[in-house]
């Protein structure tokens, strides 16, 4: 007690290096949801047919609705795991700020589940046929995307922490939330490939992101609190 | 003359599950210096009494006073000077010893201090076991890590249930040093087990809880 308390950073990074380095250790976490979106994304064309210009028309909403329920995939154990194991209640008491710790959470999942799609997903949209010059926007897009759905997931996992089976609630609660994300982020990408500016639409994207980053770790925090409260389902 | 306010106490608490009672009508009076054991049957409340205390689960009837001050708002305070231990003792299996011991400083929002981590962890006999995923330790050496804590983190008020679940004599003999540490150094321990643990030289306090008949 005597000692100064560490600074909130090192708390943060400490946090955000256990999550990484626990879900390295588990090659499902990080490989799971990119094999789930590239077997998805290549189902389409089979289903649809392989005309070029149908192919390129869709593939903006099909890259989009394949990376938001890859990423669904790991959210329902984003905290089920600290549950199982105690961890949780220490978050809840620590002195660290919950919602700090939240946040550190969630970058960890997006590093290990979104990233690895943003990196394959230029692949998959020449495979499409997305024109090479819609290539930038649709990174540029897709990364707030998966944030947006990263932080608005984590809300929903805290709610449904420690529920049986919580997967598909999740999904029915996750899922109507990211319409605007979809909204925008296909918006984005189609005007870009028709040769029109996606700037608007990527500004609403990263001014979501900001509304989410700032608002998601303090409501999935508050919903991780109610959730102590409840009676222990061991 | 005005007397130091105790460090824990409920006035009247009460707390339903649906239509049962899990805790009825409790007052408790938790002072500096103090051993408290609970006791009673599977069931009766003591994960939950500790899990109240803690400020993990609100009441519905009732106050938690943290040195005076009601909870939740009280809550801060309480954070700098609390160890809760639980059931769970929160490890993750994923990582090793240390790195647990490292995340829950941080968490607890402490300082990591290593070379005083492997002095423990050696006391505890763990040393060679440092690199050792703790999913692959037994149970008894998993509650060993959880419970170096006691000895890592300088905290007032110790909320432990079930620390002596898989221990063997040696490590409940340590776990009663630290306890007698704790107690002169004017701490306070609250725990709950099932085993026999008596506490030479310490006055044992224990609170009896019986589960609310739901009639």
């Amino acid at each position: 007690m005597s000692d100064e308390a560490p600074g909130l950073a090192s708390g943060f990074l400490r946090v955000l290096r256990r999550d990484l380095s626990i879900g390295c250790r588990s090659i499902g976490q990080w490989l799971n949801p990119l094999l789930f979106f590239v077997i998805v994304v290549s189902l389409f064309p089979l289903g649809v047919g392989p005309s070029p210009e149908r192919l390129a028309a869709i593939a903006p909403g099909v890259l989009w609705v394949s990376a938001l329920l890859a990423m669904l995939l790991s959210l329902d154990s984003l905290f089920e795991q600290d549950r199982a194991d105690g961890v949780l209640d220490q978050f809840v008491l620590g002195r660290l700020p919950l919602s700090l710790i939240v946040l550190a959470k969630v970058l960890a999942h997006w590093t290990l589940s979104g990233l690895p799609l943003l990196v394959l997903s230029p692949l998959l949209a020449i495979m499409l046929g997305l024109p090479a010059t819609a290539l930038g926007t649709l990174v540029l897009a897709l990364m707030s995307s998966t944030l947006i759905l990263s932080l608005l997931g984590a809300i929903g996992a805290a709610l449904t922490v420690g529920l049986n089976r919580s997967g598909v609630l999740l999904s029915l609660l996750i899922l109507p939330m990211t319409v605007p994300v979809l909204i925008f982020g296909t918006g984005a990408v189609s005007a870009s490939a028709e040769g029109y500016s996606a700037h608007a639409a990527l500004l609403l994207l990263a001014s979501m992101l900001m509304f989410a980053l700032s608002l998601a770790p303090l409501a999935a925090s508050a919903a991780l609190r109610a959730g102590a409260s409840a009676p222990d389902q061991s | 003359m005005t007397t130091e306010p105790a460090v824990l106490s409920c006035e009247n608490i009460s707390l339903w599950r649906g239509e049962a009672p899990i805790i009825e009508n409790l007052s408790l009076s938790i002072g500096a210096g103090e051993v408290w054991r609970l006791e009673g049957e599977n069931g009766s409340g003591k994960t939950t009494l500790l899990r109240i205390l803690a400020g993990l689960v609100e009441i519905e009837e009732g106050i938690v006073r943290f040195r005076g001050k009601a909870l939740p708002a009280a809550r801060q305070a309480l954070a700098e000077a609390l160890l809760y231990i639980g059931h769970r003792p929160g490890v993750g299996g994923a990582l090793d010893a240390s790195e647990n011991l490292d995340v829950a400083a941080a968490i607890a929002g402490d300082n990591v201090d290593k070379t005083r981590q492997a002095e423990i962890l050696d006391t505890l006999g763990l040393s060679d076991k440092q690199q050792v995923p703790v999913a692959a330790l037994s149970a008894g050496q998993r509650r060993r890590v959880a419970l170096a804590r006691l000895a890592l983190e300088q905290r007032d008020v110790w909320l432990l249930d079930e620390p002596l679940t898989a221990l063997d004599a040696k490590g409940l003999e340590w776990v009663r040093e630290q306890i007698a540490r704790q107690v002169s150094n004017g701490g306070t321990v609250v725990f709950t087990t099932h085993q026999p643990l008596d506490l030479p030289g310490l006055t044992l306090r224990s609170l009896v809880l019986t589960a609310p008949d739901p009639s």
